[in-house]
């Protein structure tokens, strides 16, 4: 009996210090994200109903007048409408770099001629800072490329950013260009964990590379593809465009996206234009929100099944 | 057949049309991403006079002839100025950014892999509901995407008087949200619970199982994770712009430099010198750790 009372004692002293453990190394990551998770959506929450007034320097409740402006900003003023067609065309070509990015993959997956080589050079936008990739990119298409061309053909011309026609054009290659890196390596992750006895049958059966792509490795990885199409859903809303990285605060209208615009405008304004910017992220995450689960429903049901 | 042997079994010579046309396209891509590299290294070398004349070729003269000074006069004269109510405006040169980078990318980047690590180690192995809860907010965080909340961010910062400080910084970074807790927490799950066992009957507590027994065996994710949020902090300066205006890091000092009208700078051929210097610390990393990182990043997180 006494030895049973002091296992059970020494059972709950254990208990007690687990739940002590638990509790003291839980509580201070807790904290931070119930401040900067929590409160920090719900003080943005409360801060589009808001309005900053300079004779008392605090915030005053103003209603809906902050979502009545951001409703009219988008009929009428060219960067809200510049934004959303903008960001909607840059995630049109995310999607054809996905495709381009499983092409890789498999392509280094399927360890091909110079494919460690191809993976690095894949990964190398990711390793140098965004600033540094733009800066020499900047300048290369806008001082290098004219140069060349008018070595070979004798004739002067613009440069790719300077000339309006293809300044967005540039834009978006620049985008597709440096964003295969992460894709790559998530594919060709998700390739390497393939079954060997599937690709071991197809194989005896005489598959070609092509159809082994298309109808085994692509319907294998597709949960990890929904994944990535699914965050890009996101990236609508958040995407720069590297226009910052481009032009810093000083981008024309006309190739504003949602992110370039929330970012710059939080660089820029002062205290009272965070509850019209606070307003606009709201009905942005309004959109973002559902059309995220949408899309990962659709992609659900349209996926193939296996 | 091993599967290694189907894998490995694309050679040039069993290449069909479909791998021979990737092989282009990703030559081209190499090409496309070498050649503005090797031209922005070589204008960094030229002197802005010669750059007018001979944009696209290399510099006159013999190698040791080329304008290798101007790294030497980036890193001694270049600055940023920066302007506070407190201190007045002043001149942060590259040292002092240094020091900045070091503090806001390596110090930034052990908090934000220690704290999902050790929410991932507690929520995995203690199974109380509160442990299931944090898996959901994780996960739901991850998938449904708040946009927009930098302005609350920002003024809540500012009351708590975090804003622009280092350490205020670190706070931020204290968080166990993002694909790496689920990585973390993956890890720990496949760990069995044998080697924590033997320690409690040793008479181990629960911190030393933690950190003596549990902790080494994640060492090498955990070093990676840290080495990928380095890199991502280092080259970051978007957010020390916002939060950390007084305290510009090399990066933001980059970003400064592309954008000075500063006359010394406001050229092409020291800009680019400028990227260039930037770049060779984090290259030089990447290539020590190449193997390490690429072979074990996957899904944007950490192969076991």
């Amino acid at each position: 009996m006494e030895r049973l009372k002091a296992k059970h004692s020494g059972l709950g002293k254990r208990n007690r210090n687990r739940l002590l453990f638990y509790c003291a190394f839980l509580s201070l990551p807790v904290l931070q994200f119930c401040i900067f998770y929590i409160g920090v959506n719900f003080n943005s929450f409360l801060l589009a109903f808001k309005s900053y007034e300079y004779e008392t320097g605090a915030y005053q409740w103003v209603g809906f007048t902050n979502f009545k402006d951001v409703f009219s900003d988008f009929a009428s003023v060219l960067y809200m409408q510049a934004s959303i067609r903008n960001s909607l065309m840059l995630y049109a070509f995310t999607m054809l770099t996905t495709f381009l990015a499983l092409l890789f993959s498999y392509y280094i997956f399927k360890r091909a001629p110079l494919s460690r080589l191809f993976q690095t050079m894949l990964f190398i936008p990711n390793i140098i800072s965004a600033i540094v990739m733009v800066t020499i990119f900047k300048y290369f298409v806008e001082r290098a490329i004219p140069a060349a061309w008018e070595m070979l053909t004798g004739q002067t011309i613009e440069g790719l950013l300077g000339n309006q026609k293809t300044t967005l054009g540039t834009l978006i290659f620049y985008c597709c260009w440096s964003g295969f890196g992460i894709q790559m390596l998530m594919y060709s992750g998700a390739m390497s964990g393939v079954s060997d006895s599937v690709i071991e049958a197809a194989k005896l059966d005489g598959i070609t590379p092509l159809k082994e792509f298309f109808f085994i490795i692509v319907p294998l990885i597709y949960p990890t593809l929904v994944t990535f199409l699914v965050v890009e859903v996101a990236g609508i809303f958040t995407n720069q465009m590297n226009l910052f990285n481009f032009y810093g605060l000083k981008a024309e209208y006309s190739l504003y996206t949602f992110g370039y615009f929330l970012y710059k405008e939080i660089q820029s304004v002062n205290i009272s234009g965070y509850p019209y910017l606070a307003a606009l992220g709201l009905v942005l995450t309004a959109v973002a929100v559902p059309l995220t689960l949408i899309v990962r429903k659709v992609l659900e049901v349209a996926g193939p099944k296996i | 057949m091993k599967k290694k042997d189907l894998v490995k079994e694309t050679a040039f010579r069993n290449m069909g049309v479909f791998f021979w046309l990737l092989l282009v396209v990703l030559a081209l891509y190499t090409i496309s991403m070498v050649l503005p590299m090797i031209w922005g290294i070589i204008t960094s070398v030229k002197s802005q006079n010669e750059f007018r004349t001979n944009v696209l070729g290399i510099p006159h003269g013999a190698p040791w002839e080329w304008k290798w000074s101007n790294f030497i006069y980036v890193l001694n004269n270049f600055y940023v100025p920066i302007s506070s109510t407190t201190a007045g405006l002043r001149a942060v040169g590259m040292g002092e950014m240094l020091l900045y980078t070091l503090l806001y990318a390596a110090g930034g980047a052990f908090i934000n892999t220690l704290v999902p690590c050790v929410v991932a180690y507690i929520t995995a192995k203690f199974n109380y509901k509160f442990s299931a809860v944090i898996y959901t907010v994780v996960v739901v965080t991850m998938v449904l995407p708040v946009v927009g909340n930098t302005a609350s961010e920002m003024q809540l910062v500012k009351i708590l008087g975090l804003y622009d400080t280092i350490p205020g910084n670190w706070i931020q970074k204290f968080n166990f949200l993002g694909m790496y807790y689920l990585v973390f927490y993956a890890t720990f799950k496949g760990i069995p619970n044998d080697f924590a066992e033997a320690a409690y009957v040793d008479g181990a507590g629960e911190t030393h199982v933690m950190i003596r027994i549990i902790f080494p065996l994640v060492a090498n994710i955990f070093l990676t994770v840290m080495l990928i949020k380095f890199i991502t902090f280092w080259n970051d300066y978007q957010t020390p712009l916002l939060f950390l205006p007084t305290h510009p890091t090399i990066a933001y000092g980059v970003y400064y430099l592309s954008n000075s009208m500063q006359q010394e700078f406001n050229n092409v051929p020291m800009r680019l010198t400028g990227c260039i210097l930037m770049v060779i610390p984090i290259l030089a990393l990447f290539l020590v750790f190449k193997e390490k990182l690429m072979a074990n990043i996957s899904m944007g997180g950490v192969k076991e």
